[in-house]
């Protein structure tokens, strides 16, 4: 299951607040931060946010964290919420932390709060891979491989490098890594190491670049005797 | 004038095959007709039968009308009267027969076998006794199972009967049959989940303490509504005790729960105070809130929780089916008045939320307590069942795995699932402390686009739409003030009697994305999250008495798992747990394949 995948993809805004907002009965009264289409989002792109539940006359300012881009001041209406905020996106994929500034004890009714969303601009891509060895058995010095295929979708993901790390019972033992072809296919053996018996896996990262935001998958297991 | 008198006999030959077919296809269609008429007959003394309440005697009866329809769906198993069904003009008629005699008896075995097995359950003195053949409980579970099968494929099967082609009288007998089994479909719906959970519980042969959380569906959560009443009991080997029972209060009293295990990321994506037992139950993963319920439990009384039983008004109402009238300070709580007294009246009729409070738990008390004794009646039961119209449903939750995995298969544990799927949910949480959603209604609608679309989340996918119709009912003065409240703090918005706030969750099919998010054609800001591995997308929605908003979101949704492999199953539209029931529909332009 590529469940950090998804957690981290451009839909799965994970909110994490840095400060205990005013949560408790009724439901829903603690300021929010509101994406609208923040899906799909192409790097460099605009996406538009709003500030809710909030006193009117309060300023609220959000931006990307660490990147320098910033929307610039809004003051929160009568009914509680900001205007729209129209931000650019940073102009390379990847997962980013878009903020707000901390909004005080009188601006959100409960405690001071600071609202973030983690953010993945671009495309994420699938991979599929597995690891073999030329034998099952330890004492035959056997050499280990890796292979799979990097796709978005439809799309082949070609000419990417991914890193190939063999680790042996979660710790990793040898790392290299990998160009992939036309197909989005990858092939490579890991050479100049000899391997104790246990269960080995490979995990495979596709970094961020220019379109792909950073991608991991991690292989079934092998055991080796 | 060899090969003309061989072409004769030839043709005699086929002649008489013909027409012994015909003859062997009429009798048997007559065999069918006479043995269906038996059945109907057979039907007909059951129901004189029935009244005696003697189940002995009523399995019995079904054992005979069982017989009469065997040799009816024997006909309607002969392969010349299935093809005979495609014959124009009595085809219709020979389908629609051979419909009720085979779906018809599989029913009326599964009815004998519940029948049969609860006699002896009742002579043994479940509930009040220890079992002596724990084998019983869970052959009736599975027999109760296997009986809705059938009854909800003999409702499926009739639906598809246009009455309007049949004959020779058909068409009536056909068109009554369908109202009667869908009433049977309805109540077999909604009885058969309380049949499985209540047999899980009787089973256990180790003293098992459940907590009975008591929603009000009035006030809307993830799992039905807020914890309004609860009751202890504690089962084993099928004798069951009543140990506690209180109103919310008690539970507040207790003080804040330490939700430490409580998933981080969810923590704060409806802005709900999780150490509140009015808040817990946000999301639609129930066995969340029930981990919640069962370490405030023991963290407040120093008591180990085995499971928690998540029901509503409209599984009371069935239970109060079962166990008769309650006069609760001097009102009569009845099947007939029990879903609008709990949702409606009880705040017109004690004013005094204490004594309203005390009212809930004595009900409640009552309740568990002539449950637990077997003072049940199976008629009332079936007839509160059958007359029940909330959305609401059961769900059950145990620390125990093999129990859970049991709650799991019978699909009764509420758990979002974490698997690829066209699959959606839609919850409903009040946001205005109130008691409104008694006049709340939504109307569900899930469609499965174009293919050929990939997502950004790296699969190939395709384009969907959820659509939600919210509206509140409720009428702008005269309701009862703790009805009616705004408890919720919203900044600067006017809050004018009869209007609620809700926060409606959208749970996406696991790798999905948002398109276009809109109320009422208008782009919309939510608040966007994960839960269970699916994207969510929370709208925070303000209705004035009797106004409607329409909540739409396209999304772009996998048609591949992460193995790239292509995901295969009918779309679903779980609907939330609430007290009118929420009408859904699903549909398809078709089958994707993968590129």
């Amino acid at each position: 299951m590529k469940t950090k995948l998804i957690a981290l993809s451009a839909i799965a805004l994970l909110s994490a607040s840095a400060a205990v907002p005013a949560l408790g009965y009724p439901a829903g009264q603690a300021p929010v931060l509101g994406l609208s289409s923040a899906s799909r989002i192409i790097p460099g792109d605009n996406i538009t946010v709003q500030v809710s539940r909030v006193k009117a006359g309060c300023s609220v300012t959000v931006f990307w964290v660490g990147e320098g881009i910033s929307s610039g001041a809004k003051t929160v209406k009568a009914n509680g919420k900001t205007g729209a905020f129209s931000l650019a996106t940073p102009g390379t994929a990847g997962t980013y932390t878009l903020s707000t500034n901390s909004i005080s004890t009188t601006c959100s009714g409960g405690d001071a709060v600071t609202l973030t969303k983690s953010v993945t601009v671009g495309r994420l891509a699938s991979i599929v891979t597995k690891v073999s060895s030329t034998s099952a058995f330890s004492s035959k010095n056997p050499t280990f491989s890796a292979s799979g295929t990097v796709k978005s979708g439809s799309v082949a993901v070609a000419s990417q490098t991914v890193t190939l790390s063999l680790r042996k019972d979660g710790t990793e033992v040898k790392s290299t890594t990998a160009t992939t072809n036309g197909s989005g296919q990858f092939s490579k053996s890991f050479t100049g190491t000899t391997y104790a018996a246990g269960d080995y896996t490979v995990v495979v990262t596709l970094e961020s670049g220019a379109v792909y935001a950073s991608s991991t998958k991690t292989s079934a297991k092998l055991k080796l005797r | 004038m060899q090969l003309a008198k061989n072409k004769r006999n030839a043709i005699a030959v086929a002649v008489m095959a013909l027409v012994l077919t015909i003859l062997y296809l009429v009798i048997r269609v007559i065999l069918m007709v006479v043995s269906l008429q038996s059945t109907v007959n057979e039907v007909d003394q059951l129901q004189k039968i029935a009244s005696t309440k003697d189940l002995a005697q009523i399995s019995a009866g079904l054992g005979k009308a069982a017989d009469a329809i065997a040799m009816a769906d024997a006909s309607a198993k002969d392969p010349l009267v299935q093809l005979a069904g495609y014959l124009p003009v009595i085809g219709a008629d020979i389908k629609a027969a051979s419909i009720v005699a085979s779906d018809g008896r599989l029913v009326l075995q599964g009815a004998q076998d519940v029948s049969n097995i609860a006699n002896q359950l009742i002579k043994a003195g479940i509930g009040s006794k220890p079992l002596t053949d724990s084998t019983l409980v869970s052959s009736m579970r599975e027999s109760m199972s296997a009986m809705n099968e059938a009854v909800q494929k003999l409702n499926r099967d009739l639906a598809g009967v246009d009455a309007g082609s049949l004959h020779f009288g058909l068409d009536q007998r056909i068109g009554s049959a369908k109202q009667i089994v869908s009433a049977l479909a309805n109540a077999s719906a909604r009885i058969t989940p309380i049949v499985q959970v209540g047999t899980v519980v009787l089973e256990q042969p180790d003293t098992k303490r459940w907590f009975v959380a008591i929603q009000n569906l009035s006030e809307l959560r993830g799992t039905g509504g807020i914890t309004g009443a609860y009751a202890i009991l504690t089962a084993k080997n099928g004798k069951v005790k009543l140990d506690e029972y209180g109103s919310d209060k008690t539970l507040l009293k207790m003080g804040g729960i330490n939700y430490k295990n409580y998933p981080e990321e969810l923590r704060d994506i409806w802005g709900v105070d999780l150490a509140d037992w009015r808040d817990i139950n946000a999301s639609a993963h129930a066995p969340y809130a029930a981990r919640l319920m069962a370490d405030g439990w023991q963290q407040k009384r120093g008591q180990k929780i085995d499971g928690v039983l998540f029901v509503g008004q409209g599984v009371v109402s069935e239970l109060s089916g079962a166990v008769g009238a309650i006069t609760v300070r001097g009102v009569s709580v009845e099947p007939s008045n029990v879903i609008d007294f709990l949702s409606k009246d009880i705040y017109a009729k004690f004013t005094n939320v204490q004594v309203k409070d005390a009212v809930v738990g004595e009900l409640a008390k009552e309740m568990f307590s002539r449950l637990v004794s077997g003072k049940v009646s199976a008629s009332g039961f079936l007839k509160s069942a059958a007359e029940d119209t909330t959305g609401d449903r059961i769900m059950a939750w145990a620390e125990d795995k093999n129990i859970q995995k049991l709650f799991s298969n019978y699909r009764v544990s509420g758990e979002v699932s974490e698997k690829f799927g066209p699959n959606v949910l839609v919850t409903v949480n009040n946001a205005g402390g109130n008691k409104l959603d008694a006049y709340t209604f939504v109307k569900l609608d899930y469609v499965l686009g174009i293919c050929n679309v990939d997502t950004f989340t790296g699969y190939q996918g395709r384009k969907s739409r959820v659509t939600v119709e919210i509206e509140n009912r409720a009428p702008k003065s005269g309701l009862p003030a703790y009805v009616d409240l705004r408890l919720d703090d919203q900044f600067g918005e006017a809050r004018p009697k009869g209007s609620n706030r809700d926060l409606v969750t959208i749970y996406g099919p696991v790798g999905s994305e948002s398109e276009t998010i809109t109320v009422n054609g208008e782009d919309e800001f939510v608040s966007i999250g994960t839960d269970r591995n699916r994207p969510i997308w929370v709208f925070e929605v303000t209705l004035l008495a009797g106004e409607k908003k329409t909540l739409v979101i396209d999304m772009v949704e996998p048609i591949n798992d992460d193995n790239q492999e292509l995901i295969s199953g009918a779309p679903s539209l779980i609907p939330p747990v609430m007290l009118n029931s929420p009408s859904v529909s699903v549909s398809s332009i078709g089958e994707c394949r993968l590129q």
